[in-house]
């Protein structure tokens, strides 16, 4: 902690020193009764700070930020995240513009969790075109590498995306977009390099068993899962590519009131999933699961009323069906029950913001119901976050 | 072994220096005479429907530009609106779009241009400066792109 809160300190006191065009700080405090989202619910808060700052050098700007997160129930998932990157604007002409990005990032968890330790790179070109005043062309490409501690999450992906809108005279807009993307797993092979030397890590049989966190590994509940990767052969089951196209109407009322109702649909071209199941937590990021995982859909909707006091108020609900190729719904021993894992999950969040001159406040909360044929994922949960950002000019009033 | 109370000492004495070098530093944040700038002074608020949107270079050395042309709707006088650098903005505007604009107005010849402080969208309220005029895009570009790619 102490390292940290030096190592934030060195780095606001080299902005200010590099005369960074801005500053950001804020802090955000959540917290949840299901942290790792599954059956065995546990509470736990997380109370993270952040900073941001950048400089503009002749259209070009150089950008940071740092985000230390600590849980307080499972200190072993605190982690630090560290961006730096640059960036520039093209223009192309009044109607379109390009924009390219470059940015590196280093996430570092503590003990239990080093193994999520990662380095990543990505690459980001993204275009704008009004075709007309009414209508907007965008699309983008993503390119991005993550290199683990524990090297058999290492990764490669590509995404495109290109939407298209139309706003109509009835204050209704139409969208609609098409992504594709394709994950490329370096190396889901099980070497003897590869297989951490850790207390809470063994190999049996085919599996490679692990245990994190508290509500993990053998302790918490009967029996214990397979985790991580399914052993495959050298260049099999390597890369997941996937294609969705979604819709959105949203409907303006006033300039108060906005309406938005949407969907997604998600196809599996090739691949599947080399985990034996798959996870989520609460705010960490977790290398088994990401839009790549799933193939399925969602609907969903949102309201947005600007209240009186300029109180910005959002309410939204969403349902996702997803199935999650390559990963088979086990019992509780971790037995496979033969049959591919499947989820329905509804969730409801509603958010108010607040903006003051030099800082903005939001509170949230979200309930989350989801529905598995894999019962260690059959669970509930509710998450409550406030936060402040305070933000910080330096140099020119433009 | 140093005292736990020492140590706290140090910490807080840290702590109190980082607060006077970031406020001492905001203070040195100053608008240049010669140059286009927020006027506090010449603020106005309207209401109106968008009538025309560009992306423009405006600050020498700095990303283009969103400029929107909105006609008032109470007195369909045109103001040309200049938002902030256009990757801030992932809100797309259209032409017949109706919004609230707060900012200040400088008039260039026959063109009323307005630096918008803050406007009212979809419901939303979209903080581009503060009330001092200052960026709010500023140190925001993770940010977009996080989005995007997320």
């Amino acid at each position: 902690m102490k390292k940290y809160f030096l190592y934030i300190l060195l780095i606001l006191v080299l902005s200010i020193n590099l005369s960074a065009d801005s500053l950001i700080l804020s802090f955000f405090q959540g917290s949840t009764d299901n942290l790792f989202q599954n059956s065995y619910p546990e509470t736990d808060y997380v109370s993270s700070l952040r900073f941001a700052a950048d400089k503009n050098f002749s259209g070009i700007s150089i950008f940071t930020q740092g985000n230390y997160s600590y849980l307080y129930e499972n200190p072993n998932l605190a982690y630090y995240v560290q961006d730096l990157g640059l960036d520039y604007v093209l223009p192309v002409n009044t109607k379109s513009a390009f924009y390219f990005s470059l940015t590196t990032r280093g996430a570092f968890y503590q003990s239990d969790y080093s193994d999520f330790n990662y380095t990543a790179l990505n690459a980001l070109t993204s275009f704008k075109s009004y075709l007309s005043q009414t209508s907007i062309l965008k699309s983008n490409y993503s390119l991005e590498y993550k290199n683990y501690r524990y090297s058999l999450f290492d990764f490669i992906s590509h995404s495109i995306n290109v939407s298209l809108d139309k706003y109509f005279q009835t204050k209704t807009t139409l969208k609609t977009e098409l992504s594709w993307g394709y994950k490329y797993f370096l190396h889901p092979y099980l070497t003897e390099a590869s297989i951490p030397q850790e207390e809470n890590c063994c190999q049996e049989g085919n599996y490679l068993y692990y245990g994190y966190g508290k509500g993990y590994g053998k302790g918490n509940y009967s029996g214990y899962r397979p985790a991580l990767f399914l052993p495959a052969s050298q260049g099999v089951g390597q890369g997941m590519q996937n294609i969705s196209i979604s819709g959105l109407i949203a409907q303006g009322i006033g300039d108060k009131v906005g309406l938005k109702v949407s969907a997604q649909k998600q196809w599996s071209l090739s691949g599947e999933n080399p985990f034996t199941y798959i996870e989520e937590f609460y705010l960490v990021e977790n290398p088994t699961y990401d839009r790549f995982s799933w193939e399925g859909y969602q609907v969903g909707s949102q309201l947005t009323v600007l209240m009186p006091w300029n109180i910005q108020a959002k309410l939204s609900y969403n349902i996702f069906v997803k199935e999650f190729p390559g990963i088979e719904s086990l019992d509780w021993e971790g037995v496979s029950l033969g049959v591919t894992r499947h989820d329905k999950r509804k969730q409801l969040e509603a958010r108010v913001e607040k903006n003051f001159p030099k800082f903005s406040l939001f509170l949230s909360y979200s309930y989350i119901d989801n529905h598995s044929n894999d019962l260690m994922f059959d669970w509930s949960g509710n998450f409550i976050s406030a936060g402040v950002e305070w933000n910080l000019f330096f140099g020119e009033r433009q | 072994m140093e005292p736990l109370f020492r140590r706290k000492t140090v910490r807080v004495k840290a702590l109190v220096l980082l607060l006077f070098i970031l406020t001492g530093s905001h203070g040195i944040a100053t608008a240049q005479p010669d140059k286009h700038f927020y006027n506090v002074d010449n603020e106005i608020n309207f209401s109106g429907t968008i009538k025309k949107i560009i992306m423009q270079p405006i600050y020498e050395d700095r990303s283009p530009f969103l400029i929107i042309t909105v006609a008032e709707k109470k007195t369909n006088k045109t103001y040309t609106v200049e938002l902030s650098p256009t990757w801030f903005f992932e809100k797309d505007f259209h032409q017949g779009e109706s919004l609230h604009v707060t900012g200040s107005l400088t008039v260039k010849g026959e063109k009323n241009l307005v630096i918008a402080r803050m406007v009212k969208f979809k419901g939303e309220m979209i903080v581009v400066r503060d009330k001092h005029g200052f960026p709010n895009w500023r140190g925001r570009r993770w940010q977009k792109r996080r989005r995007e790619i997320g």
